[in-house]
């Protein structure tokens, strides 16, 4: 349903006044409210958009560390493979080393060049140093004994 | 109903029935994720996550100087999947030369119903890289570790062996079986259907603890020469068998053990139970004039005997329904106890038996160890035979003081020796010098148990006795003197029971002496089954001979103080010449 128009009174506005000692006359601009959510709407814009540099950075890092991790995993695995391999290889070596000095072996390759297990034995005994002394008297020279006296700072 | 109201009802029926639908997938989300998410949880689990046991690396033996004796090594397992075999003929033909295999027999697992099958296990690495070359799919590979004996056949019967799966079927493999074979690991890892590790998955990596090591108080070299020595006298003695044991009898060091038949424990398959038996340890006897030791021991010990007391000894003696008879004929002799000894007078010992009485020889025989396990734990060993003296009958006061009747192992022979030796104090043989746990820190076995047998002056008297066994004029061991050196020791002529009783049938000759007899430090025992000559004398002394020579230079142990024998000059008895023959039913030398 219509009906006639209200009519809606012209605002009264204040006289133009004149400035006073040739100061620039100030008005006011009626763009507060416009600005500050046009400022609103900026610092919004500007603080999504740093957010989502942030969030892409920290998700980019996280993917980043991931593979870092991955790759450091695959280094370890590849590096404890390598200690098992090298493992293994000195064993072989310490059992190559065992079997050639197995007695059997050298038993066999002494036979071939000839040697014998000797089946007679002469002892080399230490003697006592009273008994050592008093046989070195009995086969040492007058001459080496004087040299012996010499030697051992006696008149 | 207007045209409106149908609408209204058709849409608040489908918001109902959109709402029901909705209440019922949250509360299914609310059971899974919430009530049952373990269940859920375990089961993708299970999908993801693959679980590998990590196989453990067995410890190796090694003798007293660090010589490896059993050692493992990984090698390759081949294994085919023969659901992803797709040319199984092709496959088995290009396998088979590599493998060494037929390919028939290779076709025939490779078309098996199952999802592995072993082709080849514990190949050498460049037979599993000829196979990977070959890029057959559904073949490939993977480690196993496989137990390996350096020496071959040496010290075959201590060491024993071990299964395809690398357990302890025998010997210390066996005896030591939860050291040696460590601690398992475990590997857990996420993956994908078709089996690569997820890298960002869960990993969890647990390392195997490996098995510790052992080192044995046998000495590589002198187990080599007691193996080859004890294989030539049993080759020229035409005997069955043989068995040497060297023992260091001031600790208790066992430094040799050989037995004849022996084996090799890298070809096990292709060896009998017989020749893998220790008979050293396992395998009893009745140790004939061997024993006469203890008698004399008991004797001098108790005081009912001096080494020069007389005795009247005729060559035949009647113990109740038995007759006993000396190894040869000959007529009524005035011989000390040392003679009666040093001739092994079966008629002499069983009169000075007779006034120990048989409670005192019961006595010193199990203090002796005589029906007892020795201390080592070896598997199998046997503790030997030592009826108790309220089985004895009257016969008895004769055959055991002789070493009939009662039953031993080489082993416990040579500890009674050890035991002289050593001034009357038994130490415990051990085989065990040291365990070194996987960080390679050694924990040294303590030295035998030491116990006092007889006083130090009864062993000196029973050793100086012994001497004579070997130096004596008329010593049945002069054979086993070692040029240079003073040997006590005993010869043993023994009969063998009938498996089952019935009698005797057979002999087994032996000689266990020490030496150096002024200051011992190694005894030996040589046993041979059914020799040829019989007499232990001139087969088993002799190869003690040979084996304690070596022992002796190989450790440098010089001659030593020289033990004098006191006591006048006794009268030689006159004997009768001729072979001697045991009697049948006379338990001899």
């Amino acid at each position: 349903m219509s009906s006639a128009p209200r009519q809606i009174a012209r605002p009264r506005t204040q006289p133009r006044r004149r400035p006073v000692s040739g100061r620039p006359l100030l008005r006011v601009i009626d763009g507060g409210r416009a600005s500050a959510d046009t400022a609103k709407r900026r610092s919004t814009i500007i603080f999504l958009t740093w957010s989502a540099v942030a969030g892409a950075a920290l998700i980019f890092g996280i993917v980043l560390l991931n593979v870092f991790v991955a790759q450091a995993s695959f280094k370890l695995d590849d590096l404890q493979s390598q200690v098992e391999q090298q493992s293994n290889e000195y064993r072989r070596m310490r059992f190559e080393v065992a079997r050639a000095e197995a007695p059997a072996r050298v038993a066999e390759a002494a036979a071939a060049l000839g040697l014998v297990v000797p089946v007679t034995q002469e002892y080399i005994v230490g003697l006592p140093m009273e008994h050592q002394a008093r046989v070195a008297e009995e086969h040492v020279s007058g001459d080496q004994l004087a040299l012996k006296a010499v030697l051992d700072g006696e008149p | 109903m207007s045209k409106t109201n149908r609408s209204s009802f058709r849409l608040v029926s489908m918001f109902v029935v959109f709402m029901l639908l909705l209440v019922t997938l949250t509360a299914r989300l609310v059971f899974v994720q919430g009530l049952d998410s373990r269940h859920f949880e375990a089961l993708a689990a299970d999908q993801r996550e693959r679980r590998l046991v990590l196989a453990p690396q067995r410890g190796s033996i090694y003798d007293r100087n660090g010589s490896e004796l059993a050692m493992s090594l990984d090698m390759q397992t081949i294994f085919a999947n023969p659901h992803f075999i797709s040319d199984p003929k092709a496959a088995a033909n290009a396998l088979a030369p590599i493998l060494g295999q037929s390919a028939e027999s290779i076709r025939t697992r490779l078309t098996r119903k199952a999802g592995f099958v072993y082709l080849a296990r514990k190949v050498e690495p460049s037979v599993a890289t000829a196979v990977k070359d070959l890029h057959i799919q559904g073949v490939d590979t993977v480690a196993e570790s496989k137990r390996f004996y350096p020496a071959g056949g040496l010290a075959s019967h201590v060491l024993g062996f071990v299964g395809t799966d690398n357990e302890g079927l025998g010997g210390m493999e066996m005896r030591f079986e939860k050291l040696l074979k460590g601690l398992p690991g475990a590997l857990t890892m996420e993956s994908d259907p078709t089996g690569r590790p997820i890298p960002a998955g869960h990993f969890s990596r647990t390392a195997p603890t490996a098995g510790s090591d052992i080192i044995l108080t046998l000495d590589r070299e002198i187990q080599y020469q007691t193996e080859v020595i004890l294989a030539q006298a049993v080759q020229t003695y035409k005997a069955k068998a043989g068995s040497a044991i060297v023992m260091d009898s001031r600790n208790g060091d066992i430094l040799a053990l050989a037995n004849v038949p022996t084996f090799d424990p890298n070809d096990v398959a292709s060896s009998s139970g017989e020749s893998r038996r220790n008979r050293a340890l396992v395998d009893v006897y009745e140790p004939g004039s061997a024993n006469k030791i203890i008698t004399a021991s008991a004797a001098i010990g108790s005081g009912v005997v001096k080494p020069d007391d007389m005795f009247k000894v005729p060559d035949n003696l009647r113990i109740g329904s038995k007759v006993f008879h000396d190894a040869h004929p000959h007529p009524v002799e005035n011989l000390s106890f040392a003679q009666i000894i040093e001739q092994s007078s079966n008629i002499g010992t069983i009169k000075a038996a007779g006034l120990l009485g048989k409670e005192r020889l019961y006595s010193a025989l199990s203090r002796f160890g005589y029906g007892k396990p020795t201390g080592l734990d070896f598997p199998g060993e046997s503790s030997g035979i030592l009826p108790p003296t309220s089985s004895w009958s009257t016969p008895s006061m004769g055959t055991i003081p002789i070493g009939q009747g009662v039953a031993v192992t080489v082993m416990q022979i040579v500890n009674v020796y050890a035991t002289v030796a050593n001034h009357g104090v038994r130490v415990q043989p051990r085989l065990v010098r040291a365990l070194v746990d996987e960080n390679g820190k050694p924990r040294y076995t303590p030295e035998g148990a030491r116990r006092e047998v007889v006083k130090a002056a009864t062993a000196d008297a029973v050793t100086k006795i012994l001497v004579r066994v070997t130096e004596g004029e008329h010593g049945t061991g002069k054979a086993a003197a070692v040029p240079g050196y003073q040997v006590a020791g005993k010869t043993g002529t023994a009969q063998k029971p009938i498996p089952g009783g019935g009698g005797y049938s057979g002999y087994v000759g032996s000689f266990i002496g020490f030496a150096p007899a002024g200051d011992p430090a190694l005894v030996v025992g040589v046993v041979l089954d059914d020799p040829s000559p019989i007499w232990g004398g001139v087969t088993a002394a002799p190869t003690f001979k040979q084996i304690m020579q070596f022992a002796l230079r190989h450790l440098g142990i010089g001659p030593g103080s020289v033990l004098q024998n006191e006591g006048t000059p006794l009268p030689t008895p006159v004997r009768s010449g001729g072979a001697p023959v045991p009697s049948p039913s006379t338990p001899s030398d």
